[in-house]
């Protein structure tokens, strides 16, 4: 089943954290990444990804560096920083409220219905 | 490259200081024409199209490159532009259904004035898809 856009975009930036969190990643692995775990079901876009990796790095949460020659050109990396650290943390235990509190509406109804 | 590079380019012509945003943005869709060329065996030319077509949509890059305050200027401007497109076309329609009148009037007199009805409500179609448009934008 794909995924509304809609739905996930007030997570992306806990995506793209979690994982950057991981390991150091250059833009189109980020892309990749979310591709292949998703199976397919949700594909970030560069213009969407961009804007958001600016945005993380005005905040001081991610940073960047130029990586070693690798695959004919240098490649710019994400790394989270211990500030993005923390945010991240926070966004996790918010995500956990969140879900605990649908949960408590959606699978109590689900027991209902079906 | 000189493709992708005028397409970050004409990404960044309203900017005022685009150096930064403009060098980060090719850096990382280079990436992707390598990554595309190597993994996938694309041509260059070919893994430069893909690149253009799979970055989105303009308006969503710029739309979530600005901060709340000044997307919601934009989105006021936006409106008040659909607004004075609703208004202009509202006030032609009442001078060409004028004017269409009256030629109606001079050269067939106390006739039903057929042509005049049709042809004003072909025209009326244009003010009507800009208030359609409008209310959309309004509601979004």
């Amino acid at each position: 089943m794909s995924i509304s856009s809609d739905v996930l975009r007030g997570h992306l930036e806990s995506i793209i954290l979690t994982l950057i969190n991981d390991k150091d990643r250059y833009g189109y692995e980020i892309v990749n990444e979310i591709k292949k775990r998703t199976n397919g079901d949700y594909m970030i876009k560069e213009a969407t990804l961009y804007a958001m990796v600016q945005r993380l790095e005005k905040k001081e949460i991610i940073t960047s560096y130029i990586g070693d020659k690798s695959h004919g050109r240098k490649r710019r990396y994400y790394k989270i920083t211990t500030l993005g650290k923390a945010y991240l943390y926070e966004k996790k235990q918010e995500w956990k409220t969140l879900k605990s509190l649908m949960a408590l509406f959606l699978e109590e109804n689900d027991e209902k219905t079906g | 490259m000189k493709r992708l590079d005028k397409f970050v380019e004409r990404l960044h012509k309203h900017e005022t200081n685009p150096e930064n945003s403009m060098s980060g943005l090719k850096q990382m869709l280079y990436e992707k024409v390598d990554d595309l060329m190597r993994e996938e065996k694309l041509s260059e030319d070919e893994a430069i199209d893909k690149t253009i077509e799979d970055f989105g949509d303009e308006s969503d890059y710029h739309f979530q490159n600005l901060d709340k305050e000044q997307k919601r200027h934009l989105r006021q401007k936006t409106i008040r532009h659909y607004r004075n497109d609703l208004l202009f076309a509202s006030i032609a329609t009442l001078l060409i259904t004028a004017i269409v009148g009256t030629i109606n009037y001079v050269l067939f007199g106390d006739y039903f004035p057929w042509v005049s009805i049709i042809i004003v409500l072909g025209v009326m179609f244009w003010p009507l898809s800009l208030l359609y448009k409008f209310l959309n934008k309004k509601g979004e």
